[in-house]
């Protein structure tokens, strides 16, 4: 779900230390562009526990409709 | 202040809108995600409810199998107790027996039912609770992420846009460093009474980068299509294909254009009168263009040794420019024998190209250069190189680096 936008944030990373080759294009990119990224493998890593913990609701959620 | 080397200025407002569209797009990404769980959570919700219905339904079951027999043990015990004064009551006792005992089985059985629900019930909740602290959660941890991003963006944004505002900034003061240096150098003047030499024709000829940016600009300035064209290029340039191909055009048609204006301002103060692209008819009825016909000299002119290399004050000189590299000169070659026929009319003609002449093998140098002293306009390869005219060229469309 994150992946998108981590794309997308790679691609523009990309292009701008393209175009910026120097002490201000690192910073940019490390103080931006990487802080950015940071921040989205922080959400998909949240997310991805959240997803284990869904699994286990719906496993339960799954076994409580068979009793009947 | 720190040092900026940026190849495109206006590729900057294009990475804040990106990171704006990236930051925009990863909160709808955490309103996605945070959705799911709240999806996962209703369910939960339901499946409590649902739980519970069925749990009161087992409740009333059990509760309706508790009565049915306590009713069939009454009367089993109403039949036992009658059957004492009235026997016939006592045949009736096997069928009652038997209506307590399926009554008590369903009673069991209604119980187990409703011992299930509530255990269903209980883990029904136990859902809810799992579903509403893992959305509690993740709200917290997806929101601090989006707030940390929208922070740093905002502030790594602000710093963007001011290295813009400055480049920008610093792009117009260099166009206007640029055309005030140009200016000067347009307005020289040759020292009296001194005859104009091949060093002094050489330095004027190379004027330098900043000069050729200035009549560049210039010349924007006062040749729409001109701008035009170099709006076009850089318009082109905006993606990577398109920017090659852009430079395959200038180096094309763009550096012959400043190798010709650059001679032009170079040698307008060696004459009173300058022309250009003076059309010349030859005997036979064919036509010809002059590149540039400086007449009315200031002062004598000596363009180097030998015989007809020079012209006095007042006199003229025809002039035919080239830039290219070696193997393009040597392909010239018919050409410019054609074209210094039309310099006749001169007092004195030249064919001024890039130093790129003198990177030819020294016997193909020698036979291009005698081919066309001969036809009567010698070589001057004192131009810069095709290289270097290209390279200002592409600065002039795209810009170069600057300090922010």
């Amino acid at each position: 779900m994150f992946d998108e936008v981590c794309n997308e944030v790679i691609r523009s990373r990309d292009l701008f230390t393209e175009n910026v080759k120097d002490s201000f294009g690192n910073s940019i990119s490390e103080e931006l562009f990487q802080a950015f990224l940071n921040n989205i493998q922080s959400a998909k890593l949240y997310s991805d526990e959240s997803n284990f913990k869904e699994g286990s609701i719906r496993f339960k959620l799954a076994e409580l409709r068979l009793m009947l | 202040m720190t040092i900026a080397s940026v190849e495109y200025i206006e590729k900057l407002p294009h990475t804040i809108g990106e990171v704006t569209q990236a930051v925009s797009d990863f909160e709808s990404k955490v309103q996605e995600r945070l959705h799911l769980a709240e999806q996962l959570k209703d369910e939960t919700e339901a499946e409590e409810q649902t739980s519970l219905g069925l749990l009161d339904l087992a409740r009333g079951e059990e509760a309706a199998a508790q009565a049915a027999l306590i009713a069939a043990e009454g009367h089993l015990a109403f039949l036992i107790a009658g059957a004492v004064e009235n026997p016939a009551l006592a045949f009736e006792i096997p069928v009652a027996m038997e209506a307590a005992s399926k009554c008590r089985e369903m009673l069991d059985i209604a119980k187990r039912h409703r011992e299930l629900m509530e255990q269903r019930y209980q883990l029904a909740q136990e859902c809810v609770m799992m579903a509403t602290e893992n959305l509690e959660t993740l709200r917290l941890q997806l929101n601090a992420e989006l707030i940390r991003t929208k922070e740093t963006t905002a502030v790594q944004i602000s710093r963007l846009s001011s290295a813009i505002n400055e480049l920008t900034g610093y792009s117009s003061e260099s166009e206007h460093k640029y055309r005030s240096e140009y200016e000067k150098w347009e307005k020289y003047q040759h020292k009296e009474k001194e005859p104009i030499d091949p060093d002094e024709i050489r330095t004027r000829l190379n004027p330098g980068r900043e000069v050729c940016l200035g009549l560049l600009a210039a010349l924007r300035g006062k040749d729409d299509n001109f701008a035009k064209t170099i709006s076009d290029y850089f318009e082109e340039g905006k993606t990577e294909e398109g920017r090659n191909q852009a430079i395959l055009k200038i180096r094309k048609n763009m550096t012959g254009r400043l190798a010709e204006e650059v001679v032009k301002a170079a040698l307008a103060p060696f004459g009173r009168h300058v022309e250009t692209q003076k059309g010349y008819v030859f005997d036979d009825g064919t036509y010809t263009k002059i590149d540039l016909v400086v007449s009315d000299l200031v002062a004598p002119i000596i363009l180097g040794r030998g015989q007809g290399m020079g012209a006095r004050e007042g006199g003229s000189l025809g002039v035919e420019v080239k830039s290219g590299k070696g193997s393009y000169l040597m392909s010239q070659m018919g050409h410019l024998v054609f074209q210094a026929q039309g310099h006749t009319q001169c007092d004195v003609s030249c064919t001024i190209c890039t130093r790129d002449v003198k990177d030819l093998n020294s016997s193909a140098e020698e036979l291009l250069r005698e081919n066309i002293r001969s036809a009567g306009s010698p070589i001057l390869g004192m131009l810069p190189y095709k290289s270097e005219l290209d390279d200002i060229c592409i600065e002039f469309v795209f810009g170069g680096s600057g300090n922010v």
